[in-house]
């Protein structure tokens, strides 16, 4: 029963009758286990309640985002990434992924494709060059470089909280995989267009950064301000200190400075916060839970990590297994399935839930879309009339993300080697 | 005769200097065309909608506009000081949409007798299957009136034929 609630929910999601909000279907389904009784109230409370870190960091990152954007930080990053380029198509396709690569690691795969991707397309237009290949940098650095912190991605914060495990562990499993997943991106980009990058272009940074940014005092102190978030998310995830507190009191700082610069814009920050994220996630640990009960969960990835042996295998079996998973429904519920499955799996779990956050970060970039829903959300788009080239997209992803895929497999299986 | 031409961001104005050099364009009449590729929208919205069920913040959908617009009007601007300096009459049409579909449409809208393409946007002079573009392959299968593609530069004739073993 809990499976087929669990089934009828992801495929209200993922398929949006009517227009329903995947928000509300998610939630509509955690209501359903509630009522059924497959999920106690209890059980559902404290589902919610474990996960108090993560709401808090979504709650942070949201308003860190909307702050730095009010600001104009993104658009002197698209400035100062075009101005190091040098006229160069071909260096700043570099530079647009080592600007996405940072954002990413420090303010989350979400800040990137979010707000960067349109910045990086408002600059490349000005400058009249082909937009695809920097476009497509930006959506495909926002998951690459998302393994670089436990910070860079929200299901990196899940399976941490998790494990308990400290920044030195995780680098230790994992910086290897996402220096190198990172590199070997922007060399596959700059082969892949090797014809659309050879122009060339003049660009004026600093009338462009006159343009975009309306005070540049505002500009450094929010800059200094994410300096200090940065190194508080660093220095807090070595010393095990959770990391939504971290986001919150960081936002918090952020709007301080803003107020002392007379520049606070409240209405730019609620633009970035959304509820209904929120309440997406809330139901998705519900419905979770209640699969969790049936005892699916744990069969599913027993089963899984059962194809593998020893600690290589494990995390091989969590990498593809999450790449696949998320790229059929989302990477999201694939994690939260995964987590809760890999409770029984003793002394395999780490190396498996280090393959998972390898698997679900860079799994999305496989299919045009990352998961079936947003596939389905393409098909909608193009009876609106919007031209997608989602088979632009998929060719792209099948050359690139199987050899992501490849090289952190082999760099993090390399770490568990006896 | 009046003329369709499609004008990219880059390269309009040597489309219009290649033209005149085979079809004189003096006394012609011209409809220079920009068409806002909306496909690069639709992928900001599929990176977003991949990762978290939120809006693009409304300011930088207005900056994407502004961009675009911006620079087709100077793209246009470009290609209407060739065109004229080349003695013909030029209308420049700003439009949004598939390039090809809207260029086919545009042709018959405007009784075009004639649509002018680049055979593909960047890498053109070259010779192959991926010689030619969508937009112009488009236009090559909807057109209501003949279309004329051109190459960067003309592609080096044949070799001899290789004698057989």
């Amino acid at each position: 029963m809990a499976a087929a609630v669990f089934g009828l929910s992801m495929a209200a999601v993922l398929t949006r009758p009517r227009g329903l909000p995947e928000s509300l279907a998610a939630a509509a389904g955690a209501a359903v286990m509630l009522l059924l009784g497959l999920v106690t109230p209890l059980q559902a409370g404290m589902a919610l309640l474990q996960q108090w870190n993560l709401f808090l960091f979504f709650c942070g990152l949201m308003a860190i985002s909307g702050l730095a954007d009010a600001a104009g930080f993104f658009d002197a990053a698209g400035a100062v990434a075009a101005g190091a380029a040098r006229g160069s198509g071909r260096l700043l396709l570099v530079t647009v992924f080592g600007a996405g690569a940072a954002i990413t690691a420090f303010l989350s795969n979400d800040a990137t494709a979010l707000i960067l991707t349109p910045v990086v397309y408002t600059v490349v237009t000005r400058l009249r060059l082909p937009p695809m290949p920097y476009l497509f940098a930006t959506t495909f650095v926002a998951d690459t470089a998302s393994v670089t912190l436990p910070v860079s991605n929200p299901i990196n914060v899940l399976v941490i909280d998790r494990l308990h495990l400290g920044l030195a562990a995780y680098w230790s499993h994992l910086l290897g995989a996402a220096l190198a997943v990172v590199v070997l991106n922007a060399l596959l980009f700059l082969l892949v267009y090797r014809r659309q990058l050879a122009q060339r272009f003049e660009f004026d940074w600093r009338r462009a950064l006159a343009r975009s940014v309306p005070d540049r005092a505002h500009l450094r102190l929010i800059c200094a301000g994410l300096a200090a978030i940065g190194i508080a998310y660093v220095a807090g995830s070595a010393a095990g200190v959770p990391v939504g507190p971290i986001a919150l009191g960081g936002a918090g700082l952020l709007a301080l400075l803003s107020l002392a610069a007379r520049r606070f814009d409240a209405g730019r920050v609620r633009e970035h916060l959304s509820l209904s994220l929120l309440l997406y996630v809330a139901g998705l640990l519900v419905l979770v839970r209640g699969l969790e009960g049936s005892g699916l969960t744990a069969a599913l990835v027993g089963r899984l990590a059962g194809l593998a042996r020893g600690d290589a295998g494990a995390a091989a079996a969590g990498l593809v297994g999450s790449a696949v998973a998320a790229n059929v429904v989302n990477n999201v519920p694939a994690t939260l399935v995964f987590l809760s499955g890999s409770v029984h799996l003793a002394g395999l779990r780490l190396p498996f839930l280090m393959g998972t956050v390898a698997g679900a970060d860079l799994g999305p970039n496989l299919t045009p879309v990352g998961s079936l829903s947003t596939m389905l959300w393409l098909v909608a788009v193009r009876r609106r009339g919007l031209d997608v080239s989602a088979l632009d997209y998929l060719r792209l992803g099948a050359m690139v993300t199987p050899a992501l895929l490849f090289t952190a497999g082999l760099a993090l299986v390399a770490t568990f080697r006896p | 005769m009046r003329v369709l031409v499609g004008i990219d961001l880059r390269g309009g104005t040597e489309l219009l200097q290649r033209l005149n050099r085979l079809v004189p364009l003096q006394g012609g009449e011209l409809v220079l065309a920009h068409v806002i590729d909306n496909g690069a929208r639709g992928e900001m919205d599929l990176a977003r909608a991949r990762l978290v069920h939120r809006p693009i913040p409304r300011h930088h959908l207005r900056q994407v506009d502004e961009a675009e617009r911006e620079a087709a009007r100077e793209a246009l601007e470009e290609a209407a000081r060739v065109a004229q300096r080349l003695g013909a009459a030029a209308e420049t049409v700003v439009a949004e949409g598939e390039p090809g579909r809207v260029l086919a449409i545009l042709a018959a809208r405007r009784a075009c007798q004639l649509a002018v393409v680049a055979a593909r946007s960047g890498g053109e002079g070259e010779v192959g299957p991926h010689s030619i573009g969508h937009t112009a392959r488009f236009l090559l299968d909807h057109s209501p009136c003949p279309v004329l593609l051109l190459r960067r530069s003309a592609p080096p004739p044949p070799g001899p034929p290789r004698p057989g073993r």
